[in-house]
């Protein structure tokens, strides 16, 4: 049995739009401690992680562990009918293989939603160490991955001592975005940069996806030379949303 | 028209995207004559520009090798030149069947008969000499090479498979096996779906993969004695035996060895000269041949040819270009795309 409340349609608005970003079937695994759900996007160049502790929910019992999965498309639209001040409440009883989610406000609304035959395997956390760690603004984050997408289809991301440069060149022209820690009220917040090297090319299309997801003032990211780079911002408070993207390299 | 060997020859089923990163010769005249066929209103009618100029060919193989090379594969069409003198015959009867068809087609239509029209305007496709020329010039702005034989297209098409210029040779005509050809692809189509004959049902058509050696193998013969086969059975340079089909003369052949045998077991002399179409397929004329070399599409070229010259929607053709120049962009371009699975 599980069941959670949640006063707050928008969170939970923000977090199926963010899963809808990269993936076509959500998979969360509700246990004791809260609800947790990491997949590969469908070629396999990118990874949603995201992370909600029980604490974020006002109500939460579970007994047991739970595998549901849910198609993308059915969870938007049913998130689509929530109202903005409405509270939800999520149900699922061991006997019945559906979700149930209640929208409650000046009526009550129940859906259900048929649960999916979750995917075999598990996905496992890669360990990873980065080079580079940057906190910024995510506004300035999401303009910059606009401002390149106008001439190119690829970001190439690089740090150095205090700047994070965003660089972008097509048939049409280049681009190049540079942030920085120096000055008043500065776009990066902080800049770690280790040895090695610390220059990336990243797909676009992804970036820019994901950027619209992030629901949050700032953002984490992490990356090393020409490897996958980490993006992690909270989410619903005490959650967190991390997603991991493989790098744009060159052709053999 | 080829050979009818297919009861005897085993394939696998591929799918386009198992020939991505591949080159692939591809018999120009067979694929031709297929868009002639098959691209055609419901009562036989071509494509046509304003001028009344037949343009199914033109359609059919822009969409169809934009379809390729967004799947990563990269096709080389080889152009029949002069055909052996052998063929004469072939090449008249089907003039003929050709002609008679076209005249059904118009009695057929004129009569309301929509499906009997359908048919023979098929069958009464024709290729002319502009069809090749404007067929070679699009291939030529689509960046796609085009190689000229100097007698069967199929012959210089085996050559390259067998000497490793490109990774196999598509037709729909077995006679690709008879060039020592040794992979073979059939059904390299964009549909994926073939309509039946005569019904409105449409059977799903998926690529297939000959490999010769496999089949030589598996039948316990030689390439030589598959020609032999292929002669009794009637090629495009002699009549078929009468009463022979595959099986049986796959069993002749294994039972007698070769014709010669055959003919003095059973005490009559082919009517055909067989040494002669042996020739054909075991020396095709020698070609020199050179690395194909695929380069940028370009657009305006395209556009001239289709658009300008032919009536076709500026809108639609642009939409193609640009899907088309996004996927050779990720295909071709300098870096590409890389798995997390290549990271840990």
């Amino acid at each position: 049995m599980f069941h959670a409340t949640l006063d707050s349609t928008k969170t939970w608005k923000q977090i199926v739009d963010a899963l809808a970003t990269l993936l076509t079937e959500a998979h969360f695994r509700v246990s004791e401690s809260g609800i947790t759900l990491r997949q590969l996007d469908s070629s396999k160049a990118a990874m949603v992680d995201l992370n909600l502790p029980s604490t974020i929910f006002q109500e939460y019992t579970c007994k047991g562990e739970y595998d549901i999965c849910l198609g993308i498309d059915e969870l938007v639209r049913v998130s689509k009918r929530m109202g903005g001040d409405e509270h939800l409440e999520f149900n699922l009883d061991d006997s019945d293989n559906r979700l149930e989610i209640k929208m409650i406000g000046q009526a009550e609304r129940q859906f259900k939603l048929q649960l999916l035959t979750p995917p075999d395997s598990q996905t496992n956390k890669p360990g990873m160490e980065f080079g580079v760690k940057a906190e910024m603004y995510a506004d300035a984050f999401k303009q910059a991955i606009k401002d390149v997408g106008v001439v190119s289809s690829h970001v190439k991301i690089s740090a150095e001592k205090n700047l994070l440069t965003f660089t972008g060149e097509g048939d049409t022209g280049e681009a190049r975005i540079t942030l920085s820690t120096e000055g008043e009220d500065p776009a990066l917040f902080q800049l770690k940069v280790g040895a090695g090297p610390s220059a990336a090319m990243y797909a676009l299309n992804y970036l820019a996806e994901i950027s619209k997801a992030i629901a949050s003032d700032s953002i984490i990211l992490q990356f090393t030379g020409s490897k996958p780079m980490m993006l992690e911002f909270p989410i619903a408070e005490a959650g967190t949303i991390s997603f991991i993207l493989a790098p744009r390299v060159e052709r053999r | 028209m080829g050979t009818k060997l297919a009861a005897i020859i085993e394939a696998e089923t591929l799918t386009l995207s198992d020939l991505t990163g591949k080159e692939i010769a591809v018999d120009a005249f067979n694929t031709i004559y297929s868009f002639l066929a098959t691209i055609r209103q419901p009562d036989g009618t071509p494509l046509t520009d304003r001028q009344g100029r037949v343009t199914s060919h033109l359609s059919g193989m822009f969409y169809r090798n934009i379809n390729l090379l967004e799947n990563g594969i990269n096709p080389v069409y080889v152009y029949d030149g002069k055909a052996p003198k052998l063929k004469a015959p072939e090449v008249q009867r089907r003039r003929v069947i050709r002609d008679a068809a076209y005249e059904e087609w118009k009695k057929a239509k004129e009569d309301g008969r929509i499906e009997d029209a359908r048919k023979a305007g098929q069958a009464s496709s024709r290729l002319t000499g502009p069809m090749i020329d404007e067929s070679k010039e699009l291939l030529q702005a689509l960046g796609i090479p085009v190689i000229q034989a100097p007698s069967e297209g199929e012959a210089v098409a085996a050559q390259m498979a067998r000497e490793g210029f490109v990774w196999a040779s598509a037709s729909q005509d077995n006679d690709s096996l008879l060039y020592n050809c040794p992979r073979m692809i059939r059904n390299l189509s964009i549909s994926g779906r073939r309509r039946v004959s005569r019904t409105k049902k449409y059977k799903s058509i998926d690529p297939e993969l000959i490999l010769l050696d496999q089949n030589l193998q598996l039948l316990g013969i030689t390439r030589e004695q598959l020609i032999d086969i292929a002669i009794l059975v009637g090629t495009d340079y002699n009549d078929s035996v009468k009463g022979i089909g595959p099986k049986t003369a796959l069993k002749l052949v294994k039972k007698h060895g070769n014709l010669e045998t055959i003919e003095t077991d059973r005490g009559t002399k082919f009517d055909f000269p067989y040494d002669e179409i042996r020739e054909i397929f075991l020396n095709p004329p020698k070609f020199d041949l050179e690395s194909p070399k695929w380069t940028d599409p370009q657009p305006d070229e395209i556009e001239r040819i289709l658009c300008k010259e032919h009536d076709f929607s500026e809108s639609r053709i642009q939409k193609s270009l640009e899907r088309l120049h996004k996927a050779l962009e990720e295909i071709r371009g300098s870096t590409h795309q890389s798995s997390l699975s290549d990271f840990f």
